[in-house]
């Protein structure tokens, strides 16, 4: 029986069978016999998920563009389609051309959050590639990652052939172009990955040794001869001129953010210590409002879509936000287009804006203080006060809003019960100014959801020094705000579970031995662990112990300010004394300032003439 | 004024749910950019309607979808503009000029044709097979249907119009039904081929695919063919 015939069999035996049809509008078909690389875009989740990923959908045009290069694409199959896949003996493959993973020049999976990277690894066992890299043979599919999670590589380092650090756009290319020209010379997998060492931003782990200290810590990083010591994140200079979006595959399904994503900026400036993509994607870069209309009318154009949200780490900080909403308000009035600003600051909000914004529909609006207080805003150096919160969501009750969500994280270093009192007392000001509007001015049916997520220190970033709280401590925060909250007026109450940040923070700031629990895990079964169906904890905790590895050494434990980090030889071109000084700030609640409002030298000096200071 | 279209849903345009379908076409109408009307209020959606839901894994070549305009649109250019933006498991067959009062689809639709093949025990001859057709005729098909006041039990013979055996080629059977379809009651063929599978000897689920839906009940009339009242 041919691929074709066995994926349509499967099909009738799945929920949602969408999931795995291909067919969709702009999804990308080449003839594979006139190309040289044949790349799967892999996303380590269900299709929905997976097909909501800005990046990708990015990184899938760049290569598609190419006339030597088909991108495809695969998602992780839900838990009923991997075992159909199983039982008739079927092998993941892509939804373009159905052809098994194990046919592809190269793998490429995007690390998006830790709790994913046991999928990465059922993803290869269901597409026949060993999981390890040393076990790949010649002729086995490179496989890459690349992603926000890439800037800790380690826990994955065994099973990933290559990491690409930082934006895609050019290191991607550089990649491929490398790959092609080691394909047309004969040249097998060891050499490509050799050359592929060398291209500024990518990572090759099998050239690179760690080596531990008695106590388990990490002590340095032996580099093999010929291998640079430092991998750069790679940081596309100019947003304008780089590969722009303007068409993208359109599912049939419903998925997560089903609507156009226009990326106003790359970067962010306001520095939240806890953000890790504000480290990550320095320094912010622009496109003009020019540019973004015209990318607007191509991608509208181009999909049909009725919904465009303005994205970026915080639009509302976009220099000329009310030009380019007026302008995109004008431009799609007759065809019905509505527009959706998801992450805006509450401080950048405007009342101008929430009448703008009636044009599309009027759900709820989001915001995140993030911390109870103004002390512990300050020690995360979110600037936001109370005042702006208020003067916000009066704005948004009066202009007919009657939801509202506010995100806070629990477990901040400092945090101590004051600060979880301060969360309950936000909610019932938020309330108190529903009832501020007059009655005939307020839509009916006010909806207040707090939603508390429990803190994961992440590497790069100035709290990387910090230890989480416990799973118990968790369980005794939740435990208090709940009964704190039920004292406002309905309002739900949402959390997370604390036994998966663990496991999150472990990953975050883990090391390559990580990479045996892993593994482990999965042998017992656990995948799609951020999904509390499928998650379990008990799996989890017998593959450490197994592995002989501590969760708490590495979720759990204060690192010196000299700690060496097992990531330290990737180089976000944040100065380490950089990130140790926002930590000492930090601890005595002390404000950095928006990088906009003038330079706080972050970057090495390099990177700052280059990249930042032009 | 209005147009209506028929359009094929095939290949992997089968397992597009109904809701899934409207936003698809919704979609491609916008890129046509034809002149199509939106409904009022907070969230405008272009007005758009099907003649009757396909069961997801269903093929068709002959589903019907009315989109009303926002000004005069001839049936050629509705053809030209839309053809480009529906993918190939989508095809738009043909498209078809009606006024504003013409009646609405659901309101039109009776009857619908289907195309069912499944292998079969290879045993049987075309003429075998006949036969077991016409005896499960002869006698009530019991079925249960879930309905509002609990399990009814239906003889779905009731809404069989036709249904003939109309090839039968290396053990695979290819069967004619025609059926009632409309708000009053619709037969879902996949339940009259389940309680008819073991005396069909089927090997197999079979496929379906829907040819046509009409309004009326012998096949004659097209949806947008009723002459005005």
């Amino acid at each position: 029986m041919d691929m074709n015939a066995k994926v349509e069999r499967l099909l009738r035996l799945v929920e949602r069978p969408a999931r795995y049809a291909g067919g969709e509008l702009g999804a990308v078909i080449k003839d594979a016999a006139k190309v040289d690389v044949r790349f799967c875009m892999c996303f380590p989740d269900v299709y929905e998920v997976g097909m909501s990923h800005l990046g990708s959908k990015i990184l899938y045009a760049l290569i598609n563009a190419r006339e030597d290069a088909w991108c495809e694409r695969a998602f992780a199959p839900w838990v009923d389609m991997d075992e159909a896949m199983r039982s008739h003996r079927v092998p993941l493959f892509s939804l373009e051309s159905r052809t098994p993973l194990s046919a592809f020049d190269i793998v490429g999976f995007t690390l998006q959050y830790e709790m994913s990277y046991t999928n990465i690894l059922n993803m290869l066992e269901l597409s026949g590639i060993p999981l390890r890299a040393e076990n790949r043979a010649e002729g086995m599919p490179i496989v890459a990652c690349g992603g926000p999670c890439a800037c800790n590589p380690e826990p994955l380092a065994p099973f990933v052939d290559l990491f690409m650090i930082g934006d895609g756009e050019e290191v991607m290319n550089e990649v491929l172009d490398c790959y092609a020209a080691c394909k047309r010379e004969g040249k097998g997998r060891e050499h490509f990955l050799r050359e592929a060492a060398q291209i500024d931003g990518v990572y090759v782990p099998r050239f690179y040794h760690p080596v531990y200290n008695e106590d388990g810590t990490f002590d340095h990083m032996e580099v093999e001869p010929g291998f640079p010591k430092k991998i750069r994140r790679r940081i596309v200079k100019d947003l304008e001129n780089t590969f722009n979006l303007t068409q993208m595959v359109v599912p049939y399904m419903g998925i997560v953010h089903d609507r156009i994503m226009l990326e106003l900026f790359r970067g962010c400036t306001r520095g939240c210590r806890f953000c890790q993509a504000g480290f990550l994607y320095r320094p912010v870069r622009e496109r003009s409002v020019d540019k973004l209309k015209q990318l607007a009318r191509a991608l509208v154009d181009n999909t049909g879509y009725e919904e465009m949200s303005l994205s970026s780490l915080s639009s509302g900080d976009y220099p000329c936000l009310s030009e380019l909403i007026e302008e995109l308000v004008n431009m799609f009035k007759n065809e019905k287009v509505a527009l959706s600003l998801p992450s805006l600051r509450i401080d950048s909000f405007a009342k101008k804006y929430a009448d703008e914004l009636s044009v599309g529909k009027k759900t709820s609006l989001t915001f995140a203080p993030e911390a109870g207080t103004q002390r512990l805003r300050d020690v995360i150096n979110k600037g936001v006060t109370e005042e702006d919160l208020i003067r916000s969501v009066t704005d948004a009750f009066a202009s007919g809003y009657n939801a509202v969500k506010l995100y806070f994280m629990i477990g901040l270093p400092t945090e101590t019960n004051e600060d979880l009192d301060g969360i309950a007392d936000l909610a019932a000001k938020v309330r108190a100014a529903y009832f501020s509007v007059p009655k005939e001015k307020r839509a009916r049916g006010l909806r207040i959801t707090v939603s508390a997520s429990a803190f994961v220190p992440k590497p790069c970033t100035p709290f990387q020094y910090v230890p989480q709280c416990t799973v118990e401590e968790f369980r005794e925060k939740q435990r208090y705000l709940r009964e704190k909250l039920k004292e406002v007026k309905g309002v739900e109450f949402n959390y997370h579970d604390p036994e998966l940040s663990s496991l999150e923070a472990a990953f975050a700031r883990g090391d390559r031995k990580l990479a045996d629990v892993l593994e482990r895990a999965f042998r017992k079964g656990c995948r799609f662990d951020s999904w509390s169906d499928c998650f379990d904890y008990g799996r989890w905790l017998s593959a450490f112990e197994e592995a002989g590895v501590d969760l708490g050494f590495y979720a759990y434990r204060q690192r010196p300010l000299d700690e060496k980090w097992p990531w330290g030889h990737i180089d976000t071109r944040v100065r380490e004394e950089y990130l140790q000084n926002e930590y000492k700030k930090a601890l005595c609640a002390a404000r950095t300032k928006d990088c906009r409002q003038g330079c706080n030298g972050c970057f090495d000096r390099e990177s700052y003439a280059n990249y930042c200071g032009v | 004024m209005r147009i209506i279209a028929v359009f094929k849903k095939t290949g992997g345009a089968r397992y597009i749910s109904h809701l899934d379908l409207q936003r698809a076409v919704q979609r491609a109408l916008r890129r046509s950019g034809l002149p199509i009307r939106y409904s009022m209020g907070f969230s405008p959606h272009p007005v758009l309607s099907f003649a009757s839901a396909l069961s997801l894994g269903f093929t068709s070549v002959g589903e019907v979808m009315d989109v009303a305009m926002a000004k005069e649109v001839s049936a050629a250019e509705f053809e030209e503009k839309m053809k480009p933006q529906l993918p190939p498991s989508l095809a738009l067959i043909s498209a078809h000029e009606v006024a504003d009062g013409y009646p609405g689809l659901m309101a039109l639709v009776e009857a619908a044709d289907y195309e069912v093949t499944a292998k079969v025990s290879p045993a049987l001859t075309f003429a075998d097979l006949k036969s077991r057709i016409d005896d499960a005729l002869s006698a009530p098909v019991p079925a249960e249907k879930k309905t509002k006041a609990g399990m009814k039990e239906l003889d779905l013979r009731e809404q069989v119009l036709a249904f003939e055996l109309r090839a039968l080629e290396n053990g695979t059977a290819t069967f004619f039904l025609r059926c009632d379809c409309s708000p009053k009651g619709s037969l879902n063929p996949k339940l009259l081929f389940d309680a008819l599978a073991d005396r069909l000897e089927l090997l197999e689920e079979p496929e379906y695919c829907r040819l046509a839906l009409w309004a009326d009940k012998t096949g004659c009339t097209p949806l947008w063919g009723r002459k005005e009242p």
